[in-house]
C-alpha cells in the first residue's frame, strides 16, 4: 500500500495528459493569483514603499556581509524553522505541515510527470510521498485541535471555523481522499472527486507558500534598507537638519 | 434551554470570594490567606489580574505612606489631611485605620521586589511630596499579582461577575456571586461564605472630553466600570457620598500625573499671560465655602475651582511651566519616569505635538467627573469600622463590612476612606480580608443557602442580551441600528450625555440644579428600563453590556445623592446652582441611600460624621 | 494612543489577548493574528505592548489630538529587572530613558502561609500580617478611649473639636 503510485489508479479515468496539464494549469494559477494578490491589492507597492522608508531612515549602512547574514537568518530561522513562532509547539507543528507537504508536493509531481503509469515507481518516492502526508497529518491536526490560537486564548469552539481554517480544513480533507483512493485500488471507495478539491486545495496550498513569501519579503526588503528594527513613522516626515536627539 | 443551548454551568464553593483582582482583591487575598490557613479564598477577575485594574500601567508614586519610622507623619496627621481636603466630610475613623496599617503594606511591597527611589541625603524613601513617595513603580501591579496569586487558593480570570447572590435562609446576608466567562461564555456560580467587592469605581459615567478614539483615554480606567457599586447597592446595601464625584486637573487630553510636577520638581501652574491665579481668587472662594477656603493644603476641589474660574473669564489656556522645573538631566528623566511609569499616553501627547516639557510649558485641564473612592473622594458602601477606635454608631459588625451582612468592602468600594490611593487600598484589603476570615470563622455551621430559582433566574438574565441581538436582528437588513434594541456603545453614550447634560457634566462646567437632576432622572430612568433591550452580538459586547448595567445603576445614585445634598461642598467638583454656598448647619453630615431591589425604591437619609481626630 | 499590530511581527500567539486589561486585543479571522477591536477603549497601558515575545504591538496616539509621525516604544526586560523607552518626536527628536522594574526576582515573593501562624490574640487584635515588625515602629498606633474631645462613655457622640 505505501509502495504504490497513488496517482496510477486516477490514470484509469483521465488521460496522462490531462492530470500533467492540470498540474502546470494549477501552477499557473497559483502565479497568476500570487501576482495579482501582489498587485491588485497593492502589497507590492507596500512593500517596495517600505524598503525605501527603511532605507531612507537607516542609520547605519549595511554591508554586502551584513545583507548576507541577515538574509541567510531569515532564511534560516524564520523560513526554513518558522523561527517567527515563539510557542515551541506551534514551531514544531507548522515545520511538520510544511516539509511534508513539500514532500508531498515534490513527490506527486515526480510521480505524474515521470511515472505516470508506473504502479510501482522507485521505492523513494512513495515512501517519502506517505511520509510527507503523514507529517501533514499530524502536524495539521495537531495544530487544527490543540494549538489554534483563536480557540486556545481566545474563546472559540474548536468546531468553530474562520477563513484563517480553510486551508487546514481543505488540506486535511485532500489528505483523506488521497489515502481512500489509493487504498480502494482499482477504485473501491471515492470520498468525493480528487479532481475538483485538488484546484481548491492547490490554491490554498499555494495561499500558505506565498504568506511565508509575504512575510519574509518585508524582511529581506528591510534587511536591504537598513536595521530592521527603526521605530514607526518618523521616516516618513520631514526630518529637520539639526534635529536634537537626547541619547543616554 | 434551546435546542442549540450548550451552555456551561460551573458551581464554585470558597470561603471567601474576593470579586476583583486589583490593589484591593490582591491585598484582601493575602491576608485571607494569612489568618485564614486552611480556608479557600477565591479571587475572580474580569481581566487578567496580572495587569487588571486602575494600574494596569504602573505607578511613578505611592501616595499614602506615612513614614512613622522616621518620624515624618503620623496617622492622626494623615486624616487631618485627608478631612482637608473633602472639606470635612470623611470617615475618620475608616481613613485612621488604613494610615495606621498603610506603613507596613508598603515595607511589604519593598520587600517583595517594589523599587522605592531613595533620597540620597537622608536614606528615607524619596518624598514627592508630605505624603507621597516615587518609586520605580512600572510593574507594581504584576509583583502584587505574583503575591495574590500565591494567597489565593485560585484565580478566576476572565470571568465578569454580574450580581451578588443573596442568603435564602436569612434576610440581608449574602451568599455568594453570579458571572459568566468572558472567553468561552459558560455560566459561574460562586457560593462562599463571605464575599469581598474590591472592584473598579465608575469611570464612563460623565461624557468624557475626547469622544473619538480619545474616549479610551480616561483619567480613570475605561474598565472601571463602577461594579463596585453595581454589585453591592443591588444588595442593598447603604451607600453614602455618591454625588462626591471627583473632578481631576491634569495635563490635557493625556491626562497625565501633575503629582511629581508639582510636588517634587516644584513646576508652577499660569494662566494664559503666565499669570498666577489661585491666590487672588481667596475672596471668591471664601464666599462660597467659608473657612474651608483656608484649608493647607488648598483642597483638590477648589484648585480645581481656580482653574476653572480663570478659564471662564478667558485667560486660558492655563498651562505648567515645565520648562523652569526641569534643568538637570536628572529632573528631565524623573519628569518622564513619571508619565512612561502610569500614563504613557501623554508622552505620547508631548512625542505628536512635538512637545520637549524641557522647552515648551504643557496645558492643564479639568477632567470629566468621576466617581470612585479610593482617590482624593469618598463615594462607596457605608461600611463598619476597626473595633478599637471608631464611635459605637461606626461599627455593627466586622471590620469593613457593609450593612449586608458578609459583605465586606476594599478599595473604591468603601465610602468615607478617602485618599487611599493603591498603598492604601490594598492595605483596606487586608483589613477586609482578615475581618472576612473572623466572620467566616464565626459562623461555624450557620452557613448561606442559595436558591436554585435565584440562580436560574440571574442566569437567564446575565445572557440575555446576547439573544436580545441574535433575534432582535432579523428585523433589519443590516447594520447597528434595530428598533428593538441597541448596542452596549449606544447604552453608555447615552447615559454619558445624561450625565453630563443634566448631572454637572464638563458641557455645564459641573454645574447642576434640581430642575436639571429631576430631568436627569427622567431621562436615566427611561434608560434603566432601555436595559432590558440591550443587544450584545458577542461576549466581548456582553461584558461591556454588564459594565453598563453597573454604570447606570450606579449613576442613578448618582443622581439621587447629587439631589440629596442641598449645598455645594465642593466647588470645583460639581455645583449647585440652587444651593451654590456650602452649609455646615444643615450638611455637615454624609448622604446615604438604600436601594430596595424588590420594590425599586430608593431612600435616603443623612448619616453623622464624626471627628474623632481633634 | 490605540494599539495596532503589525502584519509581518505577529505570529499570532495570544499573549495579548491574554493580558489586556480591556478585553480588546483578540484574534483577527483571516490572519490568525492579534489586534484592537475596540480603540476606544485603550487606555494604551502598555500592556499588550510589553507583553508581546515579538515586539509587534505598537500604539499610535488617539486620532483625536495625536497628529502623525511619533512613536513610543518599550521593551520590558523581567530578567534584568528593567524597562526601556525610546521616544520619537514628529519631528524627528529623540529621547530615550530606562527605569528599573524589581528589585528582586520574579516568583520570589514568600507565600503568607510560610510565614508562622498568627495565633488567637493576634487574631483578635487589630494587628494586619507581619505587625508591629512591618510597620518598623514599636507597636500599632491606636486612638485613645474616650477620643479626643469626648466624654468617657460618649464614643459615637459628635463632641469632638470642629473640623
Amino acid at each position: 500500500m505505501f509502495t504504490a503510485n497513488t496517482f496510477t489508479p486516477l490514470t484509469d479515468f483521465v488521460s496522462t495528459e490531462v492530470l500533467q496539464g492540470y498540474i502546470v494549469l494549477m501552477a499557473l494559477a497559483v502565479v497568476i493569483g500570487t501576482l495579482f494578490d501582489l498587485l491588485h491589492d497593492k502589497k507590492l507597492t507596500f512593500f517596495l514603499q517600505e524598503r525605501q522608508r527603511t532605507r531612507a531612515a537607516a542609520k547605519q549602512p549595511l554591508s554586502g556581509a551584513d545583507w548576507a547574514a541577515i538574509a541567510t537568518r531569515t532564511l534560516v530561522t524564520d523560513i526554513a524553522t518558522f523561527g517567527e513562532f515563539c510557542n515551541p509547539q506551534r514551531r514544531i507543528s507548522h515545520v511538520l505541515m510544511f516539509y511534508g507537504f513539500v514532500l508531498y508536493l515534490v513527490t506527486s509531481v515526480v510521480m505524474v510527470f515521470v511515472y505516470p503509469t508506473d504502479t510501482h515507481p522507485p521505492l523513494v518516492l512513495p515512501i517519502l510521498w506517505n511520509i510527507g502526508v503523514l507529517l501533514t497529518l499530524v502536524g495539521g491536526y495537531w495544530f487544527f485541535f490543540l494549538l489554534r490560537v483563536n480557540v486556545t486564548h481566545d474563546g472559540h469552539p474548536p468546531w468553530r471555523l474562520v477563513r484563517a481554517d480553510l486551508f487546514y480544513r481543505d488540506a486535511a480533507r485532500q489528505r483523506h481522499v488521497r489515502t481512500a483512493v489509493r487504498s480502494g485500488g482499482d477504485g473501491g471507495q471515492r470520498n468525493g472527486d480528487p479532481g475538483m478539491r485538488r484546484p481548491l486545495r492547490l490554491l490554498h496550498d499555494a495561499a500558505v507558500c506565498f504568506d511565508s513569501l509575504v512575510q519574509v519579503c518585508p524582511y529581506v526588503l528591510q534587511a536591504s534598507g537598513g536595521v530592521p528594527e527603526t521605530g514607526g513613522g518618523g521616516g516618513r516626515f520631514v526630518q529637520p537638519a539639526n534635529a536634537d536627539s537626547t541619547k543616554r | 434551554m434551546s435546542l442549540f443551548s450548550s451552555r456551561k454551568t460551573h458551581v464554585v464553593d470558597t470561603d471567601i470570594l474576593v470579586i476583583g483582582g486589583g490593589f484591593g482583591g490582591c491585598g484582601a487575598a493575602y491576608e485571607s490567606r494569612f489568618w485564614g490557613r486552611n480556608l479557600k479564598v477565591t479571587v475572580v477577575e474580569k481581566a487578567n489580574i496580572e495587569r487588571s485594574g486602575a494600574v494596569a500601567h504602573g505607578l511613578s508614586a505611592i501616595n499614602c505612606y506615612m513614614g512613622m519610622r522616621w518620624n515624618e507623619n503620623q496617622p492622626e496627621d494623615f486624616v487631618r489631611y485627608a478631612r482637608g481636603d473633602l472639606m470635612g466630610l470623611v470617615r475618620e475613623d475608616l481613613i485612621y485605620d488604613i494610615a495606621r496599617h498603610v506603613d507596613g503594606t508598603v515595607h511589604l511591597f519593598e520587600e517583595w521586589g517594589l523599587p522605592i527611589m531613595t533620597n540620597p541625603e537622608t536614606g528615607h524613601y524619596l518624598r514627592e511630596g508630605k505624603w507621597q513617595v516615587m518609586i520605580h513603580g512600572e510593574s507594581y501591579k504584576p509583583i502584587i499579582a505574583e503575591a495574590a496569586r500565591k494567597s489565593a487558593s485560585e484565580v478566576h480570570n476572565r470571568i465578569m461577575v454580574t450580581h451578588l447572590l443573596m442568603d435564602a435562609t436569612h434576610p440581608n446576608r449574602v451568599a455568594g456571586a453570579v458571572g459568566f466567562n468572558v472567553r468561552d461564555g459558560s455560566f459561574y456560580v460562586f457560593r462562599a461564605k463571605a464575599v469581598i467587592v474590591a472592584a473598579g469605581g465608575a469611570s464612563h459615567i460623565f461624557k468624557p472630553r475626547s469622544v473619538g478614539e480619545g474616549m479610551g483615554r480616561t483619567w480613570y480606567a475605561p474598565w472601571s466600570s463602577a461594579s463596585a457599586y453595581g454589585l453591592v447597592l443591588r444588595a442593598g446595601a447603604q451607600m453614602i457620598q455618591m454625588e462626591n464625584r471627583i473632578v481631576l486637573a491634569r495635563f490635557k487630553d493625556g491626562y497625565g500625573p501633575v503629582g511629581a510636577w508639582f510636588l517634587l520638581l516644584k513646576a508652577m501652574a499660569t494662566n494664559a499671560y503666565g499669570e498666577h491665579f489661585e491666590a487672588s481668587m481667596l475672596d471668591e472662594m471664601k464666599s462660597l465655602v467659608g473657612k474651608y477656603a483656608e484649608t493647607t493644603p488648598l483642597p483638590t476641589c477648589l484648585r480645581n475651582h481656580a482653574v476653572l474660574q480663570e478659564i471662564k473669564a478667558g485667560k486660558g489656556p492655563i498651562t505648567m511651566q515645565t520648562q523652569n522645573a526641569i534643568d538637570t538631566r536628572e529632573k528631565e528623566e524623573i519628569g518622564w519616569e513619571d508619565f512612561l511609569d502610569m500614563t504613557v499616553g501623554q508622552a505620547v501627547v508631548w512625542a505628536s505635538q512635538n512637545i520637549d516639557p524641557k522647552e515648551k510649558p504643557s496645558e492643564l485641564i479639568t477632567s470629566e467627573p468621576y466617581v470612585m473612592g479610593s482617590h482624593a473622594t469618598c463615594s462607596g458602601a457605608w461600611a463598619s469600622g476597626p473595633e478599637d477606635c471608631a464611635p459605637a454608631d461606626y461599627q455593627w459588625g466586622y471590620n469593613r463590612m457593609t450593612t449586608v451582612e458578609g459583605l465586606f468592602g476594599a478599595g473604591d468600594t468603601i465610602g468615607g476612606s478617602a485618599h487611599k490611593f493603591s498603598s492604601g487600598s490594598f492595605t483596606e484589603g487586608r483589613i477586609a480580608g482578615k475581618a472576612a476570615v473572623r466572620y467566616v470563622m464565626a459562623l461555624a455551621g450557620n452557613l448561606p443557602q442559595v436558591e436554585e430559582a435565584q440562580i436560574n433566574t440571574l442566569r437567564d438574565e446575565i445572557f440575555k442580551p446576547l439573544a436580545n441581538h441574535a433575534i432582535g436582528r432579523h428585523e433589519i437588513v443590516a447594520g447597528s441600528v434595530a428598533p428593538s434594541y441597541i448596542s452596549p456603545l449606544h447604552g453608555l453614550q447615552r447615559l454619558e450625555k445624561i450625565m453630563d447634560e443634566y448631572g454637572g457634566g464638563i458641557s455645564t462646567q459641573y454645574m447642576t440644579s434640581e430642575p436639571m437632576l429631576d430631568r436627569g432622572l427622567e431621562l436615566l430612568t427611561m434608560l434603566r428600563e432601555d436595559l432590558d433591550h440591550i443587544g450584545a452580538e458577542d461576549l466581548h459586547q456582553l461584558q461591556r453590556t454588564w459594565e453598563l448595567k453597573h454604570r447606570v445603576w450606579t449613576s442613578e445614585a448618582v443622581l439621587r445623592h447629587t439631589l440629596y445634598r442641598q449645598e455645594t461642598r465642593w466647588p470645583g467638583y460639581y455645583y449647585r446652582g440652587d444651593f451654590p454656598r456650602l452649609d455646615d448647619a444643615e450638611w455637615h453630615a454624609f448622604t446615604a441611600s438604600r436601594f430596595d431591589a424588590k420594590s425599586g425604591e430608593w431612600q435616603m437619609s443623612k448619616l453623622p460624621v464624626h471627628h474623632i481626630i481633634g | 494612543m490605540p494599539t495596532f499590530t503589525y502584519m509581518t511581527r505577529c505570529d499570532g500567539c495570544g499573549q495579548c489577548v491574554d493580558i489586556c486589561p480591556s478585553d480588546i486585543m483578540h484574534i483577527a479571522p483571516v490572519y490568525r493574528r492579534s489586534y484592537n477591536i475596540e480603540p476606544n477603549f485603550c487606555w494604551e497601558c502598555y500592556s499588550c505592548v510589553k507583553a508581546c515575545p515579538q515586539h509587534a504591538i505598537d500604539v499610535r496616539g488617539y486620532a483625536d489630538f495625536a497628529p502623525l509621525g511619533h512613536s513610543v516604544r518599550v521593551l520590558r526586560e523581567e530578567a534584568s529587572g528593567t524597562i526601556s523607552w525610546k521616544i520619537r518626536y514628529r519631528d524627528g527628536r529623540e529621547k530615550a530613558f530606562s527605569f528599573p522594574i524589581r528589585t528582586t526576582p520574579w516568583g520570589s515573593i514568600k507565600p503568607p502561609y510560610e510565614y508562622a501562624a498568627p495565633d488567637a490574640a493576634a487574631l483578635n487584635s487589630p494587628l494586619l500580617a507581619h505587625e508591629p515588625e512591618m510597620l518598623m515602629v514599636a507597636a500599632l498606633p491606636t486612638l485613645p478611649s474616650p477620643l479626643e474631645g469626648e466624654g468617657p462613655g460618649e464614643r459615637g457622640t459628635n463632641k469632638a473639636a470642629t473640623p
